[in-house]
């Protein structure tokens, strides 16, 4: 357990950190909640950053968008009425399936859970379906939408300082379906958002945990369903195309052929209580 | 390194190695009440509040607790309004060895703290992540829910 673990900083700024991680590049790394770091059995890190005690823990409206910030547990987004009002249940429900114990999600962070996790973090589904974007500090800070932040390999030195959304209109509508086992483990999830507009679906996002290293987007569902009458009819049928569109991975927890199966099923729930959702609102 | 903490209401300073987790930290300055268990987050043993949240301290550094406030239960059995509630947990729950009832009883406290009358969803929701052997099948949660009404105002 970080048996070679030397040093330990509390960096008072977003620059003494960056600092301190250009320094001593290679040995050291950032710690935030560390649930994941702590248990872990890395000779490696011989100092850690811990980014806590920066100004990164908080939920924010401003010009539009929600600014999650890095060190935000993933509890606080499940008791966040700013969040509820903003984009749904989505990400309440993604932070509480994230972990079923609560001891975890209170240290946990938002940041640490998008930097470390793999295929089958629900928390990067929600935000691929509500196009989030990460914010990342370093020499100069950039923004990267979520897609090419999941599919990109470390941060090159550089340091996660907040997630932004998209704040949805009011007839945008979203919604997870995962299957869980009796472990508490998530097997596969769907998360879908689309917009209703005249009785249609508009601005289709669909994507799907379970895919080799990170969860993908459903091009094919949501071609499917643009456009389409919002009906449960509509809504079966492009969740069948989840069937050709997800290349899933096998683990111990189900093989490749049972997540193929039932992505379609997933897909169908998500979109099924974005209609009802819908149909409430009327 | 040396950390400096507040331990049930007490500043602590501590000389420690960085890697020390805060449950071993704990233990070595005689909270007995912060238990081994499994060591990787998965069976709520550890558990005490850290600036009043429940926390697992066996999958956390004690320098990550640098400047918070920590809470075990040993600081529960000194506040005599608490005494009730413990009693009622453990009559009702049926428990034999006693091993896992600090833990629940400090993430019980984080939630009756935050949320004075919880619904029993609530209290699953807060207990998730604890084991207990000797209830073998699920938690007794209307009897919790129970003994949180029965205390109610006393603590």
């Amino acid at each position: 357990m970080l048996s070679n673990l030397k040093g330990y900083y509390h960096p008072k700024s977003i620059a003494e950190a960056l600092a301190l991680l250009e320094k001593n590049s290679g040995s050291i790394l950032v710690i935030a909640g560390g649930t994941k770091l702590v248990q872990s059995q890395n000779d490696i890190v011989q100092e850690l950053v811990d980014i806590t005690t920066l100004p990164l823990n908080y939920i924010k409206k401003s010009n539009g968008t929600i600014r999650i910030g890095a060190v935000t547990p993933l509890q606080s987004l499940g008791g966040s009425p700013l969040l509820l009002d903003s984009v749904g249940h989505i990400l309440a429900d993604a932070a509480l399936l994230s972990n079923h114990s609560q001891m975890i999600r209170n240290v946990s962070t938002v940041g640490g859970e998008l930097v470390s996790s793999g295929p089958l973090s629900v928390l990067y589904c929600a935000l691929l379906v509500l196009q989030g974007q990460v914010r990342i500090a370093g020499g100069e800070e950039f923004a990267l939408p979520m897609n090419i932040f999941l599919n990109k390999k470390g941060l090159g030195g550089g340091l996660l300082v907040e997630t932004v959304i998209p704040q949805l209109n009011e007839q945008t509508y979203s919604a997870l379906a995962p299957i869980i086992n009796n472990r508490g483990q998530i097997i596969i999830c769907a998360c879908a958002r689309l917009t209703a507009k005249n009785g249609s679906c508009k601005d289709v996002k669909v994507a799907i945990t379970g895919c080799p290293k990170v969860p993908q987007r459903l091009d094919g569902v949501e071609k499917q369903l643009e456009g389409q009458v919002m009906t449960e009819a509509h809504m079966s049928l492009a969740a069948e195309e989840a069937y050709e569109g997800c290349h899933p991975i096998s683990d111990d927890l189900a093989s490749e052929e049972y997540r193929k199966e039932v992505s379609r099923v997933v897909v169908k729930k998500a979109l099924l209580s974005c209609l009802e959702q819908a149909e409430d609102d009327l | 390194m040396k950390i400096s903490l507040t331990i049930n209401n007490k500043l602590t300073n501590i000389e420690t190695p960085a890697n020390r987790t805060l449950s071993d930290v704990l233990r070595t300055h005689g909270y007995w009440s912060v238990k081994h268990g499994c060591q990787t987050g998965n069976c709520g043993n550890c558990v005490v509040l850290v600036n009043g949240r429940a926390v697992n301290s066996c999958i956390m550094l004690a320098a990550q607790a640098e400047g918070k406030s920590v809470e075990t239960f040993e600081h529960c059995e000194s506040v005599s309004e608490l005494q009730q509630l413990k009693v009622a947990i453990m009559d009702f729950a049926d428990m034999e060895c006693g091993y896992c009832v600090a833990g629940m009883f400090l993430s019980l406290k984080a939630l009756i703290d935050k949320i004075p009358d919880p619904t029993e969803e609530e209290i699953v929701d807060a207990l998730a992540g604890h084991v207990c052997r000797c209830v073998k099948e699920a938690l007794p949660v209307d009897r919790i829910l129970e003994a949180i009404r029965t205390s109610r105002g006393k603590f």
